[in-house]
């Protein structure tokens, strides 16, 4: 009974509802066949066969252990984070594992299973770890977790790279994509503090600068400053240690960091308007320098207002990685139209192939999406 | 024996822009004097408190505290600052540190106090307002007179020699009004050298040593509660007072 | 407080106590590190200025024949005998246009599901929800490749489908009826366009007037008057001639398939087209709903209680004033599809970027080139930024 009461009211209310409902069913039911019948009529086994290239490109067999080392770490640490930090409420964890089994079924084959398995099982026992450990020993756990962060992050690089690991050239798929973004994001974000303080500053030589850097970066489209990365930069490069010579990929890291940096930079600066002109004054007439101001009061309330506009432009930087498809870099996409045009059984499927790059980006960006609105949620709730 | 003067402003202007808020502002306070400052809004009342401790740069005229000059001299500001405490009428703590580091956050940074020896400090200053309870407390948690209080107990952490008061009350609902101005009865009868912004007659009358009365960027009469509230000279004096009364 | 410093300098007897004034004056410490900061900077600048000699520099590449083709032009006939700062002028009308047609359409697209999401009705709501989430998630250059590859989905000329004869679907493009003129007709279209926001510029300039009490008589009548005024003298002095163009479809002696007439939706123009609205809709659709309900409830409820309908609500009381938070955010989109129509280099719709793009190939000079880009999109988002700030002072203007 109640949910005929519930079909008058929200979609039968008025003659015009009538006709929204009709025609948004008809909507819904031609888009929904168009798609099903595309994705079970179609053969997926260009999928099947292309997974590895897809993921991480011409990444040799034998060093990809030390992608499944980059990527044990991080699981593990980002669950210790989420236990720390807080509880996964149900519905939202029924949300993630709908949406990350998804590829989870399209990419894994038995082999990966075991690996992927074990890590899991390892993520689990660290969130519960620090979960309960939090209780207890707060100030201990968030030391830990601070530190294996700091360290993890530029040790990163260190692992996929050191001692014979595969020449970035090798690089490629869904991997690259995903260590350009969390590159630029790692490198821009202090840069983008600098700017935004250096924005705000009265100093007006360092303001001017900062202006002039922020403006520039972002009065040009993006592919642009690839395209600087890819023919101009080397010029500017100094000479030693054949920095000239770098490859594309680590230029297109450079230049995306610093774009990167300019957005967060705007970002900040709107947390660091937010802050009430007066507790800036109380700071000053209790004596504190400009600088212990800064650290101690400023920037943790600043940087805490701008997290979700910080994520969103994680998210941003995310799919503004595809464009590396225009230079030639082998990214997610290059791989996913290379396929249909270079393998022979494959050719013409590039529908496809396109639908599986672009369920891959869609995957991260919901899941990023789905974590900002949560720490909205909560900073909200705790104010 | 002639006291020593805490305070003394000779000929003080500041400009806005192209408006004159202080025109020329002269008056010396002495040590554990408490002065009242009246006026109607925007006489310059606020802002010749912020000038004695720097918040805002005064123009011209010369500002000494406790004899060192208020100039552009790193030195002498930090000096003037240590020296002076301020209380502002939005209390201005800062909201993501608890009471108690509210407290201890400048002792620590500024005087390098250990953290034991601030924690002690705070908590009889916390006692001393009468909210002990409080200090494990974020801001948001407490009521508009408790934050005042631990604002006055945050000003009163780095042992200054001179309390201002930027309105301290007027952002307070009436019920919370007396707790705060309870505390400040106590600090003015400890012997501090207070100069306070304020609407509240009755705590003025019953507090203060002195009389200035504010308008338009000038001081146009100054004295004892008695004389003001007495025989007051001036008729701009007299206006402002028939307003308030 | 710089003539005081001097004092104090004078005042002091020893050097040592000199500098010891100098270190601690708030001003001087400024100073210094302002001066050290612009040491390091031009040193830097000088670093990039010498480097930047062993490229190629300069304009005058631009002046020499052109040499390559270009698949649209519009409003100015381009041949690749032209001049290159020819084509690149051509760029950037195509950039124009199609930033043009996206903001309207996707700001259009925007408010509909905007308030379809805000909307009782659940099936709509949900159907805007999905196309927020999907469509925003996924990143753009995905999208213009998805809708070229759909495109060129469509039949080969020789078995286009054709809509009642008015219309050709290829994967040659989409041809539509269209009204044109035999000569200058898209010139008109221009100056038509140019007239309007002139017009509206007088008419509000003429709205402030009346409002200071100068006498003038209905400001919008003389606008509209002004407009056709413009409309009728352009008509006639650059000879339109209007008549009604339906496309068709003709095998010429060799067998080849010739379209002609109609306007034409090129595959690419549409791929563009269609994917920057889509995504750029997204936003504007969060935008709009972001408005709307940061919008006190008792607006609706005040309008409800009056008893206007749902459309009368909607257009008098709401949207007029969630216009007032919506426009910042909204340049701000503006200006990103702008940018992002950069990125029709990858399905060669020749805009002012993919134009840059062949000249860097066959002349060099990159740094230049760049250099002119950086100025034009500069420039383009100037001019939205300074419109759309111009329609903001008009929509938070208190009264009115």
């Amino acid at each position: 009974m109640r949910i005929l009461i519930w079909i008058k009211e929200n979609l039968l209310g008025s003659k015009t509802d009538i006709l929204i409902t009709l025609i948004s069913a008809y909507f819904i039911y031609f888009i929904s066949s168009l798609f099903f019948n595309f994705v079970f009529t179609t053969d997926w086994t260009l999928i099947q066969v292309n997974r590895k290239i897809l993921l991480v490109g011409l990444f040799p067999e034998e060093q990809l252990w030390r992608i499944w080392t980059v990527f044990s770490i991080f699981s593990i640490l980002i669950s210790a984070t989420i236990g720390y930090l807080y509880k996964l409420k149900l519905k939202n964890s029924i949300f993630y594992i709908t949406i990350l089994s998804i590829p989870f079924f399209i990419f894994t084959t038995l082999n990966l299973l075991f690996n992927i398995l074990i890590i899991l099982f390892f993520s689990i026992i660290s969130y519960t770890a620090f979960y309960y450990f939090k209780k207890n020993q707060k100030k201990i756990i968030s030391r830990i977790l601070l530190f294996s962060w700091i360290v993890f992050l530029p040790s990163l690089f260190f692992i996929l790279v050191l001692f014979g690991g595969p020449k970035v050239t090798l690089w490629g798929g869904f991997f690259v994509n995903l260590i350009l973004a969390v590159i630029a994001i790692i490198a821009g974000f202090p840069l983008g503090v600098f700017l935004a303080l250096g924005r705000a500053s009265s100093y007006n030589v360092i303001k001017l600068v900062s202006i002039v850097f922020i403006e520039t970066f972002r009065g040009a489209p993006l592919i642009a400053w690839l395209f600087f990365a890819w023919f101009v930069l080397p010029n500017f490069l100094p000479n030693l240690f054949s920095l000239n010579d770098i490859n594309l990929v680590i230029r297109a890291m450079i230049v995306l960091s610093l774009f990167s940096s300019a957005y967060i930079a705007e970002v900040i600066r709107g947390g660091l308007q937010s802050i009430p002109k007066g507790q800036k004054e109380a700071a000053t007439a209790l004596g504190l320098s400009s600088i212990k101001e800064l650290i101690f009061i400023v920037l943790p309330q600043a940087i805490r207002v701008v997290i979700p506009a910080v994520v969103s432009t994680f998210i941003a930087i995310f799919k503004d990685t595809s464009l590396v498809f225009i230079l030639g870099i082998t990214d997610l996409l290059r791989v996913g139209r290379l396929i249909p045009e270079q393998q022979q059984e494959f050719y013409g499927k590039s529908i496809e192939t396109l639908l599986v790059v672009a369920l891959l980006f869609w995957v991260v960006s919901i899941v990023l999406s789905q974590v900002s609105r949560s720490i909205e949620e909560r900073l909200n709730v705790s104010n | 024996m002639r006291k020593k003067i805490a305070v003394e402003a000779k000929e003080v202007t500041k400009l806005f822009g192209t408006f004159e808020a202080l025109k020329g502002i002269t008056a010396d306070i002495y040590e554990g004097e408490v002065v009242v400052i009246l006026g109607p809004s925007g006489s310059g009342k606020s802002t010749f408190i912020r000038t004695i401790n720097g918040l805002e740069e005064h123009n011209s005229g010369i500002i000494k505290v406790n004899g060192t000059e208020l100039n552009n001299n790193v030195k002498n500001i930090e000096k003037i600052r240590s020296e002076v405490g301020m209380v502002f009428q939005q209390f201005n703590l800062f909201p993501h540190l608890s009471v108690l580091r509210n407290i201890t956050l400048a002792p620590q940074k500024v005087k390098k106090l250990s953290k034991s020896e601030a924690e002690d400090l705070a908590m009889s200053l916390l006692e001393r307002v009468g909210i002990p309870e409080q200090a494990k407390k974020f801001p948001s948690q407490l009521s508009g007179g408790q934050q005042q209080r631990v604002a006055i107990a945050r000003a009163l952490a780095m042992q200054p020699k001179i309390m201002l008061f930027d309105e301290p009350t007027s952002a307070l609902d009436p019920e919370m009004i007396k707790e705060v101005l309870d505390v400040m009865t106590e600090l003015a009868q400890s012997g501090m050298t207070m100069i306070c912004v304020t609407h509240e007659m009755g705590f003025a009358k019953e507090v203060a040593d002195r009389f200035l009365f504010f308008d338009e960027g000038l001081i146009v009469e100054s004295g004892t509660p008695q004389h003001f509230f007495e025989n007051p000279q001036e008729d701009r004096t007299k206006l402002f007072l028939s307003q308030i009364l | 407080m710089i003539s005081s410093l001097f004092k104090q300098l004078k005042s002091e007897t020893t050097t040592r106590k000199k500098i010891e004034v100098l270190k601690n004056d708030k001003s001087f410490r400024k100073f210094f590190i302002q001066f050290i900061f612009s040491i390091f900077m031009l040193f830097f600048l000088f670093y990039l200025i010498s480097r930047a000699f062993s490229l190629e520099l300069g304009f005058g590449h631009l002046s020499s024949r052109a040499g390559f083709g270009l698949s649209h032009s519009f409003i100015i006939e381009y041949t690749s005998n032209d001049s290159r700062w020819g084509a690149y002028f051509t760029g950037v009308i195509n950039t124009i246009r199609v930033s043009l047609v996206g903001i309207f359409l996707a700001t259009f697209l925007g408010v509909i599901m905007g308030l379809a999401r805000l909307s009782k009705n659940f099936l709509i709501s949900k159907i805007s929800a999905g196309y927020v989430e999907f469509l925003r998630n996924t990143p753009l250059l995905v999208q213009i490749i998805f809708w070229q590859l759909v495109l060129l989905q469509l039949p080969q000329i020789s078995n286009a489908l054709t809509f009642g004869g008015v219309s050709v679907w290829s994967n040659r493009g989409i041809l539509l009826p269209i009204i044109s003129s035999v000569e200058n007709g898209s010139l008109w279209v221009l100056i038509l366009l140019i007239s309007l926001i002139v017009t509206l510029f007088i008419r509000s300039y003429l709205h402030k007037y009346k409002e200071e009490n100068v006498k003038i008589f209905s400001p919008n009548l003389l606008s509209i008057i002004f407009f056709l005024i413009t409309v009728i003298v352009s008509y006639f002095i650059l000879g339109i001639d209007l008549r009604s163009d339906v496309p068709t479809l003709e095998i010429n002696e060799y067998g080849t398939y010739i379209q002609s007439g109609g306007f034409v939706l090129t595959p690419e123009f549409s791929a563009i087209l269609f994917a920057l609205v889509l995504y750029t809709g997204t936003f504007i659709t969060e935008i709009v709903r972001g408005s709307i309900q940061s919008l006190p409830v008792g607006q609706t409820e005040a309008a409800q209680a009056l008893g206007l309908s749902t459309y009368q609500r909607i257009t008098l009381v709401i949207l007029p004033q969630a216009l007032r938070s919506i426009i910042p955010p909204l340049t701000n989109q503006y200006l990103n599809l702008t940018k992002n129509s950069s990125l029709s280099v990858a399905i060669a719709y020749p805009d002012v970027f993919m134009v840059s793009r062949t000249i860097m190939n066959n002349a060099g000079h990159a740094l230049p080139m760049l250099f002119l880009i950086l100025s034009t999109y500069l420039s383009l988002s100037l001019l939205i930024s300074l419109i759309m700030n111009l329609l903001n002072r008009r929509v938070t203007r208190i009264g009115t």
